[in-house]
């Protein structure tokens, strides 16, 4: 966190990130070239990252430094996005790239990198601050953990803080006891439970509209929100995540982190002060409050799906279950639709309608927040089908991939008469702001070390999370579902549909 | 896309720069497609005459801000030879953000005045402010600190609309220039002085030292402050930086002039028994950091006019840190003249 030094100036100076070393475990993976290098990277090219850093990559395959180099070289290339490449500035950022190859079950592979993070100290001056990075899969979690402890790894001069990318487990017993091993070697203040949701600019944003502005607040509850929706909606399939997605699903990928936290950024309690404790407590909260369903609910208030071949654009789009690596009877939800119900004064009785999906028509996030018809209808509105009553207004909070906010209301159509038809007005975070925007995980890498935990997820709230889930998850586990039951290429099965008209609503076409 | 020359009156200005929407509007309709958005953030208003000789390089650093900050840009260029008295041309700013189709468009207006024609000015920004956004004015005349503020000019005629007024008092006479920024915020504007923003890189880097060794934040561990400038005379950055370093050291820094060419702060170094902090520009674009316990390097960006004005345009509301170092500045002048 910002120190009280009368010498900062947030106004004006950067955050910066401060003398440390970074080990990536999983250096190989998707992830660490596709997001984690392009955003280090990026912040070498805007000089926020100092001499006295170093990267140490480690994955079983075995290569020296040079090679590492100018594979994660060929990843950046490929992967930055909205920035060019900058050969002068990668052949300076290059000089902190090290790599110790080992399996992370062996504890030689920790004493290597241990020996290499001592080298690093004396060459690059990191002040023995070390920041560990967990981009392994998931069930060799608390095996580094457990090792880095063993080794010694997660004490010295410096600070020690580890990144868990999700999942946090796979149900509440399983994120407990991950929890568990991990508190064993680091306490919750050094822990950083990644939701990369939650670093971008535009979820920020949501905070900054809600509680910056005086107007739209009072309008921000029961009296006034009829019905609010948040879809994630991804054109492509499972893109060789196969194996990885059918133990996993929407449900587990997408709702129970990223659409929770972002259910819980757009309806929090305003915190009496913005820092971490007080946001993160506020989500928390709002997550405590969210309904548990009953196990006989489940059906009523949520839809699994799996999308089937379909042909879209004169291509042929396999099925999930002739993707590679799937089972050829997976019960995978590739699509997850749920209702949710917040507990509290502010939103008893609004459903919160979100949906996540593979193969959808496109690749689309955001939240629509519908307020209430007026009282009285007295206009009609002019539709293709001719004169109906007004559509309510609508506020669209677009998290990516245009990223902006949207109103929708009603205006009178020009000529004789008193027809109304709706119009939008729309404001456009790219041209407002014209500067290019970080990447969520190049804001959270900044915060992670420089020590700000406010957008990482905290414990209590991957438990209340997980607290919701869970009952759909076990009655999925026990149902045989019909699958596929979705086109590749539409909006989700019929049955999705369905659950909103019993509440007498529609999902609408981001 | 640009118009003519033309009077400037309000309704004729506004009346072009629809036009100037209305033919990239026509592209758009051809490609089938919306292949131009407006943006708008604020009005900018450049204020410049005769004597600025980098008004060219300013029109650039305007182009580039558009990117960062897109408004209603506005220069206001007063000359002795402006045709009819005053006149004003429009067009549009566009560019293409990396890797998108889109492009993006902002207004820019050049209004010419004759200074004896200034007092008409007033009414014509009046009409061409973007309503409800924010008024930046950036004031290019070194004149300014020079006559009264009470002259009629067309900086004044524009100030009454400024949520913010943006000066660079280097070269000026200190307690003129600091005078005439307290008169401005004394009438309630939020004033930058690019002076100030010049400090950034320095102040951030002291900041940085500060906070990785905090014992020189101790009480009594640094007992002298000591800031070398290059120029004639004490400059205002050099002021500002003193200002600054007595947020939290409760000590007196001295002057000393520097033998490095140019203007501006050279030099700052902070020492007592136990600590050294010395921080000194060793290139046009570089500071060396030397401390007890190591040196480097520091990129001394943000000097141009561009980073300076982009950095000065993302803070629009107050800035409390400036403002302390602002009014011990003021204050310490007043003093001094009190004393003579």
């Amino acid at each position: 966190m910002a120190d009280a030094s009368p010498f900062q100036d947030p106004l004006r100076f950067e955050r910066r990130v401060p003398p440390c070393a970074i080990v990536i475990f999983g250096a190989n993976g998707d992830l660490t070239k596709r997001k984690l290098l392009p955003a280090l990277y990026r912040l070498a090219y805007e000089r926020r990252i100092p001499q006295s850093f170093a990267v140490v990559g480690n994955s079983r395959t075995d290569m020296p430094d040079d090679e590492f180099r100018s594979r994660m070289k060929e990843s950046v290339q490929k992967f930055i996005e909205d920035s060019p490449f900058d050969e002068s500035v990668w052949r300076s950022f290059e000089q902190s790239l090290y790599y110790v190859s080992g399996d992370l079950k062996d504890p030689k592979c920790y004493e290597a990198i241990h020996t290499k993070l001592r080298e690093i100290e004396r060459d690059h001056q990191t002040r023995d601050n070390v920041l560990y990075y967990l981009s392994t899969q998931p069930s060799y979690y608390s095996i580094v953990v457990d090792c880095l402890g063993a080794a010694g790894m997660h004490e010295g001069k410096g600070w020690r803080r580890i990144v868990v990318e999700k999942p946090f487990g796979h149900d509440l017993s399983s994120a407990q006891e991950l929890s568990k091993r991990i508190h064993e070697v680091f306490p919750e203040n050094e822990v950083y439970r990644i939701d990369h949701y939650l670093g971008k600019e535009t979820v920020q944003n949501i905070l900054a509209f809600r509680f910056g502005n005086g107007i739209f607040e009072p309008l921000w509850n029961r009296r006034y929100v009829n019905n609010v929706q948040i879809t994630a909606a991804e054109s492509i399939g499972v893109e060789g995540r196969g194996s990885y997605y059918q133990e996993a699903g929407a449900l587990r990928d997408m709702i129970q982190n990223h659409l929770l936290q972002v259910m819980a950024t757009v309806t929090m309690e305003p915190p009496s002060f913005f820092d971490a404790d007080n946001v993160r407590d506020e989500r928390a909260k709002l997550l405590r409050a969210v309904r548990v369903m009953k196990r006989d609910e489940v059906p009523l208030y949520a839809v699994s799906g799996q999308y089937g071949p379909a042909r879209v654009g004169g291509q042929d789009l396999p099925g999930f279950r002739h993707e590679g690596g799937v089972d050829p009877n997976a019960q995978t939800d590739t699509y997850a639709a749920v209702t949710f119900f917040i507990d509290n004064w502010r939103w008893a009785g609004v459903p919160f309608y979100i949906r996540s999906g593979k193969r959808m028509p496109k690749r689309v996030t955001d939240i629509a927040i519908q307020f209430n018809a007026p009282p009285l209808a007295m206009f009609q509105q002019e539709t293709r089908l001719g004169p109906r009553s007004p559509r309510p207004n609508l506020m669209v909070l677009r998290i990516q991939p245009e990223e902006g906010i949207s109103v929708r209301f009603l205006s009178k159509s020009p000529g004789s008469g008193m027809r109304v038809r709706p119009v939008s007005m729309d404001f456009n975070y790219g041209s407002s702001f014209g500067e290019r925007t970080p990447t969520a995980y190049e804001t959270l890498l900044v915060d992670a070390m420089a020590g700000d935990p406010t957008l990482y997820t905290r414990q209590d709230m991957v438990e209340a999370s997980w607290q919701v889930v869970e009952p759909i998850l076990e009655v999925w586990q026990n149902t045989k579902f019909d699958f596929p039951n979705y086109e590749a290429g539409s909006w989700g099965p019929k049955a999705s549909d369905d659950m909103l008209n019993r509440q007498g609503h529609t999902w609408r076409v981001p | 896309m640009s118009s003519g020359m033309i009077p400037a009156q309000p309704e004729k200005i506004l009346r072009a720069l629809g036009e100037v929407w209305t033919s990239l509007g026509e592209e758009e309709r051809h490609q089938g497609k919306p292949t131009v958005l407006r943006a708008c953030a604020m009005t900018l208003i450049v204020v410049t005459d005769e004597d600025d000789v980098e008004s060219a390089s300013a029109t650039q650093t305007l182009t580039e801000l558009m990117h960062a900050h897109p408004s209603r840009a506005i220069v206001l260029r007063s000359e002795k030879n402006a045709e009819n008295g005053l006149s004003a041309r429009v067009f549009a700013q566009c560019w293409k953000p990396f890797g998108k189709a889109q492009q993006i468009c902002c207004e820019q207006i050049e209004i010419s005045v004759h200074p004896d024609r200034a007092p008409d000015v007033g009414p014509t920004m009046l009409g061409i402010v973007v309503p409800d956004l924010p008024v930046v004015v950036w004031c290019r005349q070194c004149s300014v600190f020079r006559q009264s503020s009470k002259a009629p000019s067309a900086l004044n005629s524009v100030l009454p609309l400024a949520t913010k007024i943006v000066v660079d008092t280097r070269g000026s006479n200190l307690s003129e220039s600091i005078g005439v920024l307290a008169e401005w915020r004394k009438q309630g504007h939020v004033v930058g002085d690019l002076e100030w923003t010049r400090l950034t890189a320095w102040r951030e880097t002291l900041a940085t030292a500060f906070g990785e060794d905090p014992t020189i934040l101790q009480k009594g561990v640094v007992q002298s402050a000591q800031i070398e400038y290059a120029g004639e005379s004490v400059p205002t950055s050099a002021r500002y930086m003193a200002a600054w370093l007595q947020r939290g050291f409760p000590i007196e820094p001295s002057f000393v002039q520097g033998s490095g060419s140019g203007a501006g702060l050279s030099r700052v170094t902070l020492s007592g028994a136990e600590v050294l902090v010395d921080l000194a520009q060793t290139g046009p674009t570089c500071l060396r950091l030397q401390t007890r316990d190591q040196q480097r390097r520091v990129s001394l960006s943000g000097s141009s006019f561009y980073e300076l004005m982009h950095e000065e345009l993302t803070i629009l509301g107050p800035d409390p840190i400036f403002d302390l170092a602002f009014h011990r500045v003021a204050a310490s002048i007043e003093g001094q003249e009190t004393v003579h």
